[in-house]
């Protein structure tokens, strides 16, 4: 399809009549500043093709001129299918349209059918503009960021175009329509959430509902059931309880038990009654048996009594001889007792002279022994004394021996000191010299002399030599040789002494000396270390005890026992063992004396025993005699033994009477009386009580029972479960529905789905050479309505979320790809972009050209731009509006 | 003498299958009954009505239910109705027939809930021998008492009971059985019983009278929807029983096999047939089976589901003749496509799988077909 020529009039600012002028085939570009009228040529280029000549509809209000009525003419020139038409139309006033090609001219509504059915369109609904694949392809201004919003004609027509290819109906139109019914119908059931809604929800609701209440009056009628249950029950008992027989005969049984406890308490007042009489008859003869037998009794103890005096008496007798045995022998022992002591006395005496003798004889052996000590403690005072006064003769002791020997050590070095500053004399005697050589007066022997001092050597026979010897300081060494020496002499003098080994005589003796006063101060210690006392004590202690055993011995004196011969110990040991013996006879018969006389307290005992039974034998014997005959007096044995015949009498009538009464005793006992009497009373009073209760508990039932009643509930019931079935009902008639029509729905949806993946195949092929120049390995997804929804490249881009450019430029291709589909199929297409790809960039925009240009080889393009300098590089054709009549059009 | 018999009344009985509007119609039409019982009794001359048992189909009835029939009855205070107890409204203690009492009957209505012999008429020439239950199931015979019910010397003994008759020789244990030759043992002139819908005679002189409005699509013996004129002309004499319709609507149980438009038109025929004059007094429940067509499904749904449909009282249909899509009908979907690969999906499902997957698949496919038709018919 080439749009060739374009008048508009009356449209808008375009008052008069005006021409487009330039169309033609490949790109045409109309550049103009805003206001210009660009888009309301697009406008009058869609009214003219797409809006039926009378509609009165907003597009068409929309094109009158502004600020008054008017009637808007539109003209277009196009060639289709290689046939030239003029299409012209004018709206509102005077409205027509003529079509006029191919030999053919057309008007009104001839006119408008044939140009939809040139064009592929569906005429619009109510003056609105017809439908097809022109309205998506012609984009208005500000619609090309959007892609193309495909009507169902549109979407008919792609899909016939596609179609084509395939040799083969999809069907993918109808199956759309029936997806659509599908989808509307299962909406009225189910909601955006897949819930029931509507008639379905408002059945599972009103078979929850139905449910519910149905359960309550189950409930309830289960309730009424017990009632009546209950009712029955205590119908029942109230008929029990309210049986007048049955009150009646609990009267007549308690009365009948008040009589029965009546008898019974009768009956035993009788019986307690001749059962005291037989008692008391019982009583009497018990006396009366007393009574005789104590008479018996009597008698009987009576002749006991006297025949037991008689024996006591005889018995007394035996006793009386043996005490008096036992006298005469205790006489007889006490006798024994005074010869012992005697002979005691005797045995004493004799030993206590023996004692005697002993005691003296042992001191005077004392006295020996202390005259002895004294003479030893003597002796040892002395020697001690002698010993002192030897040790205080030495005039010498330790310390003076230790200066004596200092002063000698002085000396020998003085001497010492001397000689190694004297002169050696080295002497050497010829045989014949001895004697003949002296010094200082002495003959000198072969060897050597030291000489320390000026000394004379004569030498016989010769002459003299004095010797001074050159001795360094020898007048100090003299000096100190003679203080030494004098020094000696005075230590010595000291202690008397002559020499040192004078002195040292002297110091031996003192050891000695000391030696022995120290034994002699040991032997003293000895004697005394026993006592503790000083010597002169001892001494005085010493000569007192022998004082004393003097006087003692003076006492003892030589009287008794001197005429005893014999050695006095042995006497006494004799004297001792006369005295043992006669202590032990003596003890022997004082024990036999002291020693308790079984046979003579028992002779007593037995003598007093049988006095006092004698005696008690004698008074109770004699007591009975008088009981006997004061009893005898009183009732003589003939009337007793009467008596007893009368109380024996009397005792069986009344035990007789007592069997009697007890023969007639009535069944039970009171007990069980009074406790079948108070049973029968609680009875008769607890039911009244129970019977009140009963009624009142009826009354209770009933009212419940008549209010339930009358609510029908059988009824309401069987309606419930009508209504529940119902409900259930049309709620599995709904879940069916719906299980249908998902059924349905799955099924033709997975059928166009694989329907039209086979047939969208062409519309990718179409678009995918300009989308890969422009977007270099990119492939774009296409969906069942023919938008893009995404552009993959090397991840998945959603079509929003990609720049305005690009979603503009896309929107390009896709209409571009679209268009050449169309004129592929020989249907009329040709490309409208008003004030598109503003967003592009230049490289973009250059590549964009490049497309357009190589599109432009198929089908007409028509570009209206306000941006005139981005596209000079495109090489279009220029177009311009003119006035009509102006016989020259700008471009070429 | 003469007497009406009827049973089975089962006022307020709730027909579960009923929608709303019918459900009160049919409820209604129970009571109607009963005027047209007191008006055929006046006709006839009849002095008393027995009704043998179920007066009320709940052992609880509301109030309204309760006092419905009485006073239906009360508009003939010139014949005597006699009542007894059945199983749906037998004599409990506390029970409906002690609120009826309490409710104040009239003197011609009497209810007999105890076996006591009581005058049928007022001059006491026919004794009734009523035998009502006093529970729901009653072991033994309840009739058996009649036999030594004492009645004056020569009058008509009539006796009234409500259970099933036992066949002769039959000894198992049921409920509420009564011996099949009653009216024999006891002497009867004539044995009234009730609890089987369906008219149906005994023997000479015992009779069920049936339901007078029919309530089920299943009634035995000569069907419901009659009550029974009985004339009594001697203690001895053999009754004269006449059914007369009384009933209103017409129970019908269909079935069809439909395979084409003819066979659609013959059930159409025949369903209207059952009531020509008043097709709106007929309940049908239709069994129906077969394949069809597209356009004899549209046949099927206009002229019987949509047409005897509003017709009929009540039409109520059981399965759905299935679609056997002829070529044509295929071919309206094109040789290929969406719709046609949809159809051969379900096709396919219909024939596989689990019985309630396979006939959701066929309704569904079904459902396409006449779907793609109107989208079709749409778009031409």
């Amino acid at each position: 399809m080439i749009l060739r020529g374009l008048e508009v009039e009356q449209v808008r600012r375009f008052g008069d009549a005006v021409r487009l002028a330039g169309l033609g085939p490949g790109i045409n570009l109309l550049g103009a500043p805003n206001e210009f009228g660009k888009s309301t040529l697009l406008a009058a280029l869609r009214a003219v093709f797409l809006l039926p000549h009378g509609s009165k509809a907003r597009p068409v209000a929309e094109l009158q001129p502004y600020g008054g009525r008017g009637a808007p003419r539109v003209a277009v020139d196009f060639t289709l299918d290689g046939c030239d038409w003029r299409l012209e139309k004018r709206f509102m006033q005077r409205a027509f349209v003529r079509l006029e090609g191919g030999g053919e001219r057309l008007d009104g509504d001839a006119a408008e059918a044939r140009l939809h059915d040139l064009l592929g369109v569906e005429g619009g609904k109510r003056g609105a503009e017809a439908m097809g694949l022109l309205n998506a392809l012609w984009v208005g201004q500000g619609h090309s960021l959007v892609q193309p919003d495909f009507s169902d004609p549109a979407r008919a027509t792609i899909r016939s175009c596609l179609e084509a290819d395939l040799d083969a109906m999809t069907g993918g139109d109808a199956a759309g329509r029936v997806l659509s019914r599908v989808a509307a119908d299962l909406a009225v059931l189910l909601d955006g959430r897949g819930n029931p809604r509507g008639r379905y929800r408002a059945a599972k609701e009103g078979e929850q509902e139905a449910a519910a209440e149905l359960a309550r009056l189950e409930a309830r009628r289960q309730a009424l059931e017990d009632d009546l249950n209950a009712m029955a029950d205590l119908r029942r008992r109230l008929a029990h309880e309210d049986d007048a027989d049955r009150r009646e005969k609990e009267r007549a049984d308690l009365a009948e038990a008040g009589r029965v406890r009546d008898r019974l308490r009768d009956h035993d007042a009788r019986y307690r009654a001749a059962r005291a009489v037989r008692d008391h008859a019982a009583a009497q003869l018990a006396a009366v048996r007393q009574d005789l037998a104590g008479r018996t009794a009597w008698e009987r103890d009576l002749a006991a009594g006297v025949a037991r005096v008689a024996e006591l008496e005889g018995a007394l007798l035996t006793a009386q001889g043996a005490q008096d045995a036992a006298g005469a022998a205790h006489a007889a022992r006490l006798e024994a007792v005074r010869v012992a002591d005697a002979a005691r006395q005797a045995a004493r005496g004799a030993l206590d002279r023996a004692a005697g003798r002993v005691e003296r004889a042992r001191l005077v052996h004392e006295r020996g022994e202390a005259a002895a000590a004294l003479d030893r403690l003597d002796r040892a005072a002395q020697a001690v004394t002698r010993a002192s006064a030897e040790l205080a003769a030495c005039t010498i002791d330790d310390a003076r021996m230790g200066a004596i020997r200092k002063a000698e050590r002085a000396l020998d070095a003085a001497r010492a000191a001397s000689r190694a500053q004297a002169t050696t004399l080295d002497i050497a005697l010829a045989d014949g010299g001895r004697g003949r050589l002296v010094l200082d007066g002495a003959a000198l022997e072969s060897g050597r002399v030291v000489v320390t001092d000026n000394a004379v050597l004569r030498i016989e026979g010769i002459g003299t030599i004095c010797i001074e010897p050159a001795s360094h300081g020898r007048d100090t060494l003299r000096a100190a040789l003679a203080g030494a020496e004098e020094a000696l002499r005075r230590a010595l003098a000291a202690v008397g002494c002559a020499d040192i080994a004078g002195a040292e005589a002297a110091l031996a003796a003192r050891r000695q000396a000391e030696l022995a006063a120290q034994a002699a101060q040991t032997v003293l210690g000895g004697l005394l270390a026993a006592t503790g006392q000083s010597p002169v004590t001892a001494m005085d202690v010493a000569r007192r005890r022998l004082a004393d055993l003097d006087v003692r011995l003076g006492r003892i004196g030589a009287a008794d026992g001197e005429d005893i011969a014999g050695d006095p110990v042995a006497v006494l040991d004799a004297a001792r063992e006369a005295m043992q013996v006669a202590e032990e006879r003596y003890g022997a018969a004082h024990q036999a004396l002291l020693a308790p006389d079984e046979t003579m307290r028992r002779a007593a005992e037995d003598l007093a025993r049988l006095r006092a039974e004698w005696q008690v034998a004698r008074d109770g014997a004699a007591q009975l005699a008088r009981d006997l005959e004061a009893a005898r007096a009183v009732e003589a044995d003939e009337a007793l033994s009467a008596r007893l015949a009368a109380a024996h009498a009397g005792a069986e009538a009344a035990e007789l009477a007592l069997l009697r009464i007890e023969e007639t005793r009535p069944e039970g006992t009171e007990a069980l009386a009074d406790a079948a009497i108070q049973r029968l009373e609680r009875t008769i009073q607890e039911g009244h009580a129970r019977l009140a209760a009963l009624r009142q508990e009826m009354a209770a039932r009933e009212a419940r029972i008549r209010a339930a009643e009358g609510d029908g509930l059988d009824e309401r019931i069987a309606a419930q479960e009508r209504l529940r079935a119902a409900h259930a009902a049309e709620d599995a008639a709904c879940a069916r529905e719906v299980a249908i029509l998902q059924c349905l729905r799955d099924a033709v949806a997975a059928a166009e789905r694989a329907a039209t993946e086979r047939y969208l195949a062409p519309l990718a092929r179409a678009i995918q050479p300009a989308l890969s120049a422009l977007f270099p390995r990119a492939v774009a997804t296409v969906e069942p309505d023919f938008s893009i929804s995404a552009l993959s490249r090397r991840i998945d881009e959603p079509f929003v979320n990609l720049s305005d450019g690009t979603r503009e430029q896309i929107a390009v291709l896709a209409r571009l790809g679209l268009a050449d589909l169309m004129r592929a199929r020989g249907r009329p297409a040709m490309l409208v972009l008003d004030d598109a790809l503003t967003y592009a960039d230049s490289g973009r925009l250059d590549r964009m050209f490049d497309i357009l240009t190589e599109a432009a080889g198929r089908l007409q393009i028509v570009i209206l731009t306000c941006r005139t300098e981005l596209f000079t590089g495109l090489g279009a054709r220029r177009l311009a509006v003119e006035a009509v009549g102006d016989a020259t059009a700008e471009g070429h | 003498m003469r007497l009406l018999h009827t049973s089975d009344w089962q006022i307020g009985k709730v027909f579960r299958f009923a929608d709303d509007d019918i459900l009160p119609v049919l409820q209604q039409e129970r009571l109607e009954a009963i005027g047209r019982i007191g008006r055929l009794a006046r006709a006839q001359g009849a002095e008393c009505v027995v009704v043998a048992g179920d007066i009320y189909d709940h052992l609880r009835p509301s109030e309204r239910t309760l006092r419905q029939p009485v006073e239906r009855m009360r508009q003939f205070p010139d014949l005597r109705w006699h009542l007894i107890p059945g199983n749906h409204d037998f004599n409990e203690r506390d029970g409906l027939w002690e609120r009826l009492a309490r409710t104040g009957l009239p003197d011609h209505i009497v209810p007999h809930l105890a076996p006591v012999p009581a005058p049928l008429d007022a001059a006491g020439t026919a004794w009734l021998l009523p035998a009502g239950l006093g529970h729901r199931h009653v072991i033994g015979d309840p009739t058996a008492w009649m036999d030594g019910a004492a009645t004056p010397e020569g009058t008509i003994r009539v006796g009234l009971a409500h259970g099933s008759v036992r066949s002769f020789g039959e000894e198992a244990a049921g409920h509420n059985l009564l011996a099949i030759d009653r009216a024999r043992l006891a002497g009867l002139s004539y044995l009234a019983l009730g609890d089987w819908h369906g008219a149906m005679r005994i023997d000479a002189r015992t009779w069920y009278s049936g339901t007078p409005e029919v309530d089920g699509f299943d009634v035995g013996g000569a069907g419901g929807g009659q009550a029974l004129l009985v004339t009594l002309d001697g203690p001895r004499a053999e009754p004269v029983v006449e059914a007369h319709a009384v009933g209103r609507f017409r129970w019908a149980r269909a079935q069809a096999v439909l395979t084409g438009a003819d066979d659609i038109a013959a059930l159409e025929g025949r369903l209207r047939a059952i009531d020509p004059d008043d097709p709106s007094r007929v309940l049908v429940w239709l069994a129906v089976s077969g394949a069809l067509g597209l356009s004899d499904l549209e046949g099927w749904q206009a002229r019987i589901v949509d047409g005897l449909g509003s017709a009929l009282r009540l039409l109520r249909i059981d399965g759905a003749p299935g679609l056997a899509p002829s070529s044509d009908d295929l071919e309206a979907f094109g040789p290929g496509g969406a719709v046609r690969a949809a159809t051969e999906t379900l096709a396919r499902q219909a024939g596989e799988g689990d019985e309630a997957a396979r006939a959701v698949a066929a309704a569904a496919l079904q459902r396409l077909y006449l779907l793609a038709r109107d989208v079709a018919g749409g778009m031409a």
